[in-house]
């Protein structure tokens, strides 16, 4: 049985978030900061980390619904660029150690009976907080988001990506091919998402995530070095009272141990 | 200036749509009452997905709970449009308005409220 090996505990009750946003709702620009301690137990000691988000629209052309009150349908093609990661003051212990930076073209599809598509083409730079393994990503994704499905106020959504990946500098890479010339290759990648609404007296969402990348085609060497493919399953419970729990398992590309995080304390204090 | 959350019917139709069982249910009035509900954070709320960064999937998230709501509201009041036709007869999309605000996080229940309220007239304005 493999141990739990770390644990995190967001500190967004301790620290203020720093936060700017435009005001325009049609031009959504948002850069978030969030301060939280990353422990970990079989490395002696906690280091303090930041995780950031950021997005902005540049570019959006809509048609707008016929009837504005009772819309059926709705389309829209959009211009964005969006990052998120974790950096931490000590790398090795940060359980969480990839950035990305992503532009993307969007075409959006809304309808009150089938749910939310979007189709996008998609330019990604992918990296670790030392900047030492890095990557650029082009890929193309279909992504599906439906409400009440399941249960009421549930939630699902489904992203599936197929990518060309030019792996500029990655270390774990580059020793499993005994090379430093890289050549690019092509990877699928997914993610699953589900949100249950429960009645449960304990409990009042439970939330399951799974993110998969798989390298097409891979040589032996990366599948030998087990760097062929990742994933990472998230469950979190959100418990009344403003606490949640959530366990994740496994890694994603650039972080390659096969971790357990376990991550609990309060999501928010939902009364300001 | 800021919106300020107020007893009329954007705010009072904003809280009970959120807050109501028979609709969103996105968090119980003893965490919340309607006095402080208005600076309350979007992430916070039930439908905000906790687990991912995918901007797609948030992005899904909120269309479909805007679309939601925009249908309860209509439940509670008799609304119309504020501003029937936009520039060069394009309709406004309120929808759409709705939806930017549920997808940031950082937005707050006050700004959902201002987002109809700009968009809708509501019987005390008539």
């Amino acid at each position: 049985m493999n141990k739990v090996k770390f644990v995190t505990v967001p500190l967004s009750v301790l620290f203020m978030s720093l936060t700017a946003h435009s005001q325009d709702l049609d031009q959504k620009k948002s850069l978030e900061i969030k301060p939280s301690i990353l422990e970990g137990k079989d490395k002696g000691g906690s280091t303090l980390g930041l995780e950031y988000q950021f997005s902005k629209n540049l570019l959006r052309y809509d048609v707008a619904p016929a009837n504005p009150l009772q819309p059926d349908s709705f389309k829209s093609v959009t211009f964005d660029v969006a990052g998120t990661g974790t950096v931490a003051l000590n790398s090795e212990r940060n359980p969480k150690n990839f950035l990305d930076f992503v532009g993307s073209i969007e075409s959006l599809y809304w309808s009150r009976n089938l749910g939310t598509f979007i189709g996008s083409l998609n330019g990604k730079f992918e990296t670790d907080q030392s900047f030492k393994n890095k990557q650029g990503v082009f890929s193309i994704n279909a992504t599906f988001a439906k409400r009440n499905i399941f249960v009421k106020n549930g939630f699902f959504s489904v992203d599936v990506g197929y990518g060309r990946v030019d792996p500029r500098n990655d270390e774990a890479r580059a020793a499993a091919l005994q090379s430093q010339k890289l050549s690019t290759f092509n990877r699928w990648e997914a993610e699953v998402l589900y949100l249950h609404r429960t009645q449960n007296p304990t409990f009042d969402t439970i939330e399951l995530n799974y993110r998969y990348f798989s390298e097409r085609n891979a040589p032996l060497e990366i599948r030998q070095a087990g760097i062929a493919a990742h994933k990472l399953a998230t469950i979190r419970l959100g418990i009344k009272k403003d606490f949640f729990v959530a366990y994740s398992r496994g890694s994603l590309p650039f972080n390659r141990k096969s971790d357990q995080i376990v991550q609990a304390g309060w999501s928010y204090k939902i009364q300001p | 200036m800021p919106y300020i959350w107020r007893n009329n019917n954007a705010c009072v139709a904003t809280y009970k749509v959120l807050e109501g069982d028979n609709f969103l249910n996105e968090f119980e009035d003893y965490q919340l009452p309607f006095e402080s509900a208005g600076k309350a954070q979007l992430k916070h709320l039930r439908y905000f997905v906790k687990t991912t960064n995918n901007a797609k999937m948030i992005k899904g998230a909120a269309m479909e709970i805007a679309a939601d709501f925009l249908m309860y509201v209509q439940k509670i009041y008799t609304v119309t449009l504020e501003n029937p036709v936009r520039l060069f007869g394009a309709h406004p999309n309120v929808l759409l308005k709705l939806a930017n605000v549920f997808a940031d996080g950082d937005k707050t229940i006050a700004d959902v409220a201002e987002a109809i309220d700009g968009e809708l007239r509501f019987p005390d304005e008539k």
